[in-house]
């Protein structure tokens, strides 16, 4: 068997991971009330496989932990422990140190000793009331008086002992019969490859020799053949070597459209499905061509090495199968799930990336002349775009996952965050099955979990404090994710006390964040919690302590190319909307030029576009100048000038202004000298290969084979913003909001 | 005194690193034909359908456990003579004697090493060369 022991246990730990999610998914049913007996088998499973991997891998410290674990378990599994809300708490918390001692076992940071010896001894003590009852033994071995019981066996196979069908099978050759459905050629599959694969099948044992006949009594008259009507069958006699595996195998990507069975024995009669279906009730067979018309018999060629027989039309077996005790029809059971190691996808992306470029080549290049050739190119590139798309979303598709891991994880960052806070909080999650891109779902965890700990530190009040404002003592988050508008949008939602704005204000004011005078909307003041610094904890609690603000959450969105929006009513709870891009891999440009420069805008920021009007533009003292657009006013930035790529700021006569918003909804008017063209655009790292740049994102390929920048919209408009405090600390009314 | 390359095996854990573990260990030993399934309901389907001489099954697994599985097959005139070795962890009696009830040929308690599997092996085949 193939794979070396670093393999199977980086297989060991993708299980774990899959084991603890159920095992997480086990308990929090049980502590919802469901003790069914599956629920209680899937947890206790959860945990008995971890151990018995672990065991087998010498993990101690994780087989040790396991195993207590595992037998208070049991006691839940047999019903001697009653799963109280105590009890399932220990249990929680040593799922927890479980999953950290999984981590340790994988490289991760090791597990506080003192955490494990007190989930263990409360464990222990769940089991402790268990055993005194009923010394029941849990000891890793077969009972001493368990004598093994031997089979006989001898050196041949067929004197095994077993009776003749059992061994039977190695002499008999191996008849599979197949007959392809329409879908199966419409989907673009061809008998031919099957016939080559059975006799690859062949060719892996000696003398591998595959006999083919190809059933045509079904063929009609020429005249009335239709071409991609199927109406051939096929019989192949295998090699007696080739096992049904092997066999079954060729069939795995057809086994829907195909009708295939496979048999053993020497059956010299060509049968076909319907005799072998047919069975002992001797069912005519609807084959049978009528008397005097004889069936064309079409050439066969075949690059498979054995003869082809085509065969006039079958003479009618008698009840011919039922001779045959194991013929069978064969349906390949489905498989659920693959695992694919993740380069292999990556490649797979980059590859449908390089595809989307040259393809974007060969549309610019034809569009370049109009000739008719061209002009018939074009529309087939354009029907080749259509399908590079389906490609590019197809695999996005296999790189999506649920976010359901991340979710679920965040019931654990506020079960604790809770406990230290000794708040009453319960997590709820909706969604969990909304599909993101791989990468994403990653990324993910570290601002969601930043946002949960803020959401229970600061967020939900104490129990006190909520019962005297007349809500449930009881704290309550709402998780969710789901797609809109082909984004993903993510909702934290806790029922708290909601932003105290005043409070945010003051806070900012005393950190210099903003200045004293300044006024600010209500949805401003939200979004002060993002700056950089700021820290409304009035104790800095373990919690929120950790030298990680708001703004690294937000940051860290940003860089997914997300936004974040804040909705809060006092005294009723606060709502944090992420809003993410599906993917990391492409995204949907405006390209643009400026200063002889083509460079792309996300179009997820762009606002509108329109042609610049002279009178609406106002110059400041500072020679800066704001554009006013149906009464709100706005700073105007010629994007040529500000990169340094034109030399004048001066905006000409039929240059465009796109208005960009950031997050926050702040707005400003770029210039720019013209908008090319719409694209979806193959992100390239700029970071990676050369180093970041302030106001550029990332680079792309455009068609024409030249490397064009992707402008970091929320940047380019914080940049403006500064400018315009530090050049006029009270002129806000640029920021309509 | 059968060769290892002899005996058909057929390994039923539902943790792929176990069957691998267990599979290499075969491979090991000296086995050559060794099918994996991950549950004993997809076990009992191959075994109707592909003649096994020793099928080695944990004993919890979902969709259907080992001890199902070991009363299934001795339940099938063409099955019923398969050696079946089950694997523990966690043999409580009852769950030990239901499988010696049901006609277990022999226990191989985790983890275990490939020497011990060997024995317990041979224990139920006689020497293995």
């Amino acid at each position: 068997m193939s794979g070396d022991m670093d393999d199977i246990l980086q297989v060991f730990f993708q299980e774990c991971e899959e084991q603890l999610l159920e095992l997480e998914r086990g308990l929090s049913a049980l502590s919802d009330g469901d003790s069914g007996h599956e629920t209680i088998n899937a947890v206790f499973r959860a945990v008995h496989s971890i151990k018995g991997g672990a065991a087998s891998f010498g993990l101690e410290n994780l087989v040790r932990f396991a195993h207590v674990f595992e037998s208070s378990l049991d006691g839940l599994r047999s019903g001697r422990i009653v799963p109280t809300h105590d009890i399932i708490k220990i249990f929680l918390k040593a799922m927890d140190v479980l999953s950290d001692l999984v981590a340790e076992a994988r490289g991760g940071p090791s597990v506080d000793a003192g955490r494990i010896a007190e989930s263990r001894s409360e464990l222990e003590a769940v089991i402790g009331k268990d055993k005194e009852e009923t010394g029941a033994a849990t000891e890793d071995a077969a009972p001493q008086d368990f004598v093994p019981v031997p089979v006989s066996f001898e050196p041949v196979p067929v004197d095994f002992g077993f009776d003749d069908a059992f061994a039977a099978p190695a002499a008999e050759p191996l008849v599979v019969t197949f007959r392809p459905q329409a879908a199966m050629y419409e989907r673009g599959d061809d008998a031919r490859n099957i016939l080559i694969g059975l006799a690859d099948a062949a060719k892996a044992v000696p003398d591998g020799e595959i006999a083919v006949t190809c059933d045509t009594s079904d063929l009609p008259p020429f005249d009335e053949l239709v071409p991609d009507r199927p109406y051939l069958s096929w019989r192949v006699v295998l090699p007696a070597e080739v096992s049904d595996e092997s066999a079954n195998a060729v069939f795995d990507w057809v086994s829907d459209v195909c009708e295939f069975t496979l048999s053993r024995g020497n059956d010299p009669q060509p049968q076909d499905d319907e005799a072998v279906t047919a069975g002992e009730d001797g069912a005519e067979l609807k084959k049978t061509p009528e008397d005097g018309s004889p069936a064309p018999v079409p050439q066969v060629e075949i690059a498979a090495p054995p003869a082809v027989v085509a065969s006039p039309p079958a003479p009618v077996p008698t009840a011919a199968p039922a001779n045959n005790g194991n013929a069978r029809s064969v349906r390949r059971p489905e498989q659920a799930s693959i695992r694919v190691d993740l380069h292999r996808i990556d490649d797979l992306m980059d590859l449908v990336g390089e595809l989307v470029i040259a393809q974007a080549a060969i549309e610019s290049l034809c569009r370049r002349n109009d000739s008719t050739a061209q002009r018939e190119m074009a529309e087939s590139i354009t029907s080749m775009k259509a399908l590079t798309r389906d490609i590019q979303d197809a695999v996005m598709a296999v790189r999506a996952q649920p976010v359901r891991s991340v979710f679920q994880r965040m019931q654990r960052v506020v079960r604790e965050a809770s406990s230290m806070t000794h708040k009453d909080i319960v997590l709820t999650l909706e969604g969990e099955d909304t599909e993101v891109d791989r990468t994403l779902v990653e990324k993910l965890t570290d601002p969601l979990t930043h946002m949960l700990r803020n959401a229970v530190d600061h967020g939900i009040e104490s129990a006190e404090d909520r019962l005297a404002a007349g809500k449930p003592a009881e704290g309550h988050i709402l998780l969710s994710a789901g797609h809109r508008s082909g984004r993903i949008l993510i909702t934290i939602k806790d029922d708290g006390g909601g932003i105290n704005r005043e409070r945010v204000l003051a806070i900012a004011v005393k950190r210099g964040i903003v200045a004293p005078d300044a006024v600010l909307t209500d949805d401003e003041i939200n979004n002060l919690i993002f700056a950089p610094g700021f820290s409304t904890a009035a104790t800095v609690s373990d919690l929120s302590g950790r030298g990680v603000g708001m703004d690294v959450v937000k940051q860290a969105i940003l860089g997914l190319g997300g936004r974040v929006t804040i909705h809060s009513v006092e005294g009723e709870g606060t709502t944090f909307c992420l809003s993410l891009p599906l993917t990391l891999a492409v995204l949907d440009g405006m390209l643009i030029v400026a200063g002889e420069s083509t460079m792309v805008i996300p179009i997820s920021s762009v606002v509108e576009t329109m042609m610049i009007n002279p009178a609406d533009i106002y110059s400041l003292p500072d020679g800066s100048r704001m554009v006013s657009i149906r009464g709100n006013c706005m700073p105007l930035i010629p994007l040529g000038f500000k990169l340094g790529l034109s030399t004048s700021d001066k905006p000409s006569a039929d240059a465009v202004i796109l208005i960009v918003e950031n997050e926050s909804g702040a707005r400003v008017a770029l210039v720019v000298d013209k908008i090319c063209d719409q694209a979806q655009v193959v992100i390239k790292s700029i970071e990676k290969n050369y180093r970041q740049i302030p106001g550029v994102s990332a680079a792309t390929i455009l068609g024409d084979g030249s490397v064009s920048l992707i402008l970091d919209v929320p940047a380019l408009i914080a940049s403006a913003i500064r400018n315009i405090d530090t050049r006029s600390q009270n002129t806000r009314s640029g920021l309509a909001a | 005194m059968p060769a290892a390359s002899q005996i058909k095996a057929l390994v039923v854990d539902d943790q792929s690193s176990i069957r691998q573990i267990l599979a290499n260990s075969l491979a090991q030993i000296g086995f050559v034909n060794i099918a994996q399934r991950k549950d004993g309901k997809e076990a009992f389907e191959y075994l109707e359908q592909n003649p096994t001489h020793l099928v080695i099954s944990d004993f919890n697994m979902p969709v259907m456990d080992g001890l199902a599985l070991l009363r299934a097959v001795r339940g099938n005139p063409k099955t019923q003579k398969t050696a079946f070795i089950i694997l523990t962890s966690e043999a409580s009696r009852d769950l030990v004697q239901e499988a010696v009830k049901a006609g277990v040929n022999n226990f191989l308690a985790k983890p275990y090493t490939v020497a011990k599997l060997r024995e317990a092996l041979e224990k139920v085949f006689g020497p293995i060369t």
